[in-house]
């Protein structure tokens, strides 16, 4: 199973990734629409990237009352179903990380899908300092032991 | 001839909280029978949603809560426009309005809530609607046609939401409410401001502080019907929405011993007062996991996972709790607003309020903090960072040191997830900065000196 993973101590805040996803998703050039979104803290110097971090039991697919938000029990993906999507940011009201993106402008929300069909995410793919990859998650639990 | 059922598990109520406990014991228990009895005519449905269906955006067939195939794939029998009647708790059967009964080891009463509508003289005079079910919605859309003339009363989700259909329907609205704000169950004054402008902006006449003392047929004038207020005045309309509010719906319980305390009291593991009985969702009282006292949490996720629970408990009696608070998220002609917590406490006691507002965006944020701890937000449009004041929230950080920053500055997430990173993002697809785990704040050097030689020597090390 591949996950995005992100380190953010590498970050440096380029946005790359917010528009590489954008562009990937909806054909913009907009770093407000990207499904990774960095948060940056000027003055301490410390940037984070908010991104799905595919939870185990997913607070935004409990919110969602358009059933638009479902998880994959195999894989534990999210799968977002943008045509039930009725914009009410439920999602964005739950979930801790941020992840859930409110794109008022369509009134939809915006959910990462790890790039589904592509060989590697299109923020992975943008990130030139390796603060974005994508892992296998086995293989890292492996490594831990 | 009526039937007999019998099954394991019986759900009275097929929204969301009944639904999520077929799910919940399905996965602890794939065999044993499950009824749900469904009172309305369609299959279930997102109820929220509902107002999709009176705009005409979609029909009731797009927005099932699960396919038609997920009951038999799950053994699930669902019994159809079939509305329970009666309990008999002696003998631990279900009544059906057809008379058939329905026997049950461990029942769930998921029935939610209906409107409540207020004794208001002559209301019998006009015809009126309300806004819930899938048969309200085809009256309420029979009966409104362009240009007409629809009242409002009440002011609250349900009649906002209604305000957006009908609005898009090419009715005119004028929308009445009791109380001096509108929303008043969730928003403070401030904020009620910026959803009361928000309405005006789209042509929405909006009376607040006024309470309807009657209805007539009108006198002559463009509209057959007429609302006098209490203060004297007269609003003719052609067509009467009453949204003023929502009860549990408990005409179930009449006659049992199941405890009530305006909807029905559970423990921590949605069991009622009476063994084998479970309730879940709009139906129940709940302590409030902020606040501390027993109240109403007539809400989606609070019903999803109070739905899950008492599944979970149903099928093994393992126990779990769930945390519920109140949360809203909504919008008003696309205009996001979501508060948790009592937020619509305006001068909340022993505590601290920040506010953050910018009228010509406009956005709003208001923040309550007491003893270190959020207990209240309202987020007007800028709705980004929610999930992680919902959390804080939720889990009772400590945030008195960092109040101020996190809510005066537009740096929330940060300064929160500093301190609190290990608690929330503690997956596995995330590589934190050691430094971070040390509680000195952590600060990468942008000097000219240094930087080159700790980045380098960092990602020599990935």
């Amino acid at each position: 199973m591949r996950r995005i993973y992100t380190k953010p101590d590498l970050c440096s805040g380029c946005r790359a990734c917010s528009i590489a996803c954008a562009i990937a998703h909806f054909g913009v050039a907009d770093d407000s629409r990207g499904a990774i979104q960095i948060l940056r803290n000027p003055f301490m110097g410390f940037e984070y990237q908010a991104v799905c971090r595919i939870c185990e039991e997913p607070e935004c697919v409990a919110a969602c009352m358009g059933i638009a938000l479902t998880r994959d029990p195999d894989t534990g993906q999210i799968h977002f179903d943008e045509d039930r999507c009725i914009g009410c940011w439920m999602c964005t009201m739950v979930c801790p990380h941020q992840a859930a993106i409110p794109d008022p402008k369509r009134g939809k929300a915006i959910i990462c899908d790890q790039c589904e069909g592509r060989d590697k995410p299109a923020c992975v793919a943008a990130c030139s300092t390796g603060a974005v990859t994508f892992i296998e998650v086995e293989d890292k639990v492996g490594a831990e032991g | 001839m009526a039937d007999n059922l019998k099954s394991h598990y019986v759900i009275v109520g097929a929204g969301i909280a009944g639904i999520s406990a077929v799910d919940a014991i399905r996965e602890v228990d794939r065999d044993r029978d499950i009824i749900v009895i469904n009172g309305e005519n369609v299959e279930p449905y997102c109820r929220p949603l509902i107002v999709d269906v009176l705009r005409g955006e979609k029909s009731f067939d797009e927005i099932h809560l699960r396919e038609p195939d997920w009951y038999k794939e799950r053994n699930v029998t669902l019994i159809t426009g079939d509305p329970a009647s009666r309990l008999d708790i002696a003998g631990n059967t279900v009544e059906l309005e057809s008379g058939n009964t329905v026997t049950w080891e461990k029942l769930l009463i998921a029935t939610g809530s209906v409107p409540s509508t207020p004794p208001i003289k002559g209301l019998d005079t006009v015809p009126s609607h309300t806004l819930y079910r899938e048969d309200d919605i085809d009256a309420l859309k029979a009966a409104c046609k362009k240009g007409d003339k629809a009242l409002l009363a009440g002011i609250g989700l349900i009649g906002l939401q209604a305000m957006t259909s009908l609005k898009e329907l090419g009715v005119e609205i004028t929308a009445v409410e009791l109380m001096p704000k509108v929303l008043p169950l969730i928003l403070d004054q401030k904020a009620s401001e910026y959803a009361k402008r928000r309405l005006e902006e789209h042509g929405i006449e909006v009376i607040v502080g006024s309470g309807i003392a009657e209805f007539k047929p009108a006198d002559g004038g463009d509209h057959p019907y007429a609302a006098v207020t209490d203060r004297g005045s007269e609003i003719g309309f052609d067509l009467l929405v009453m949204a003023t509010g929502m009860r549990p719906e408990l005409s179930l319980l009449d006659g049992t011993e199941i405890d009530i305390d305006r909807g029905i009291v559970v423990t921590p593991q949605m069991a009622t007062s009476v063994p084998g009985i479970y309730a879940a969702g709009d139906v129940t009282v709940f302590d409030n996991w902020i606040e501390g006292h027993a109240d109403l949490h007539a809400h989606w996720v609070n019903a999803f996972h109070q739905g899950r629970i008492a599944g979970v408990n149903m099928a093994d009696g393992r126990t779990e709790q769930y945390r519920p608070m109140y949360l809203n998220s909504l919008s008003i002609f696309g205009l996001p607003i979501i508060t948790f917590g009592s937020s619509r406490i305006d001068e909340p006691e022993d505590a601290d309020v920040f506010i953050k507002e910018n009228p010509g965006r406009p956005s709003f944020r208001r923040f309550v903090v007491k003893d270190g701890k959020l207990i209240a937000a309202t987020l007007i449009n800028d709705v980004q960072n929610a999930g992680v004041f919902q959390y804080l929230a939720r889990e009772k950080v400590d945030i008195g040191d960092i109040a101020s920053s996190l809510f005066e500055q537009d740096l929330a997430g940060m300064d929160f997830l500093y301190q609190h990173h290990e608690k929330v993002v503690s997956g596995e697809n995330i590589d934190w900065p050691e430094s971070m785990s040390l509680i000195k704040w952590f600060k990468k050097d942008h000097s000219h000196t240094r930087w080159g030689k700790k980045e380098a020597g960092e990602k020599s090390k990935k």
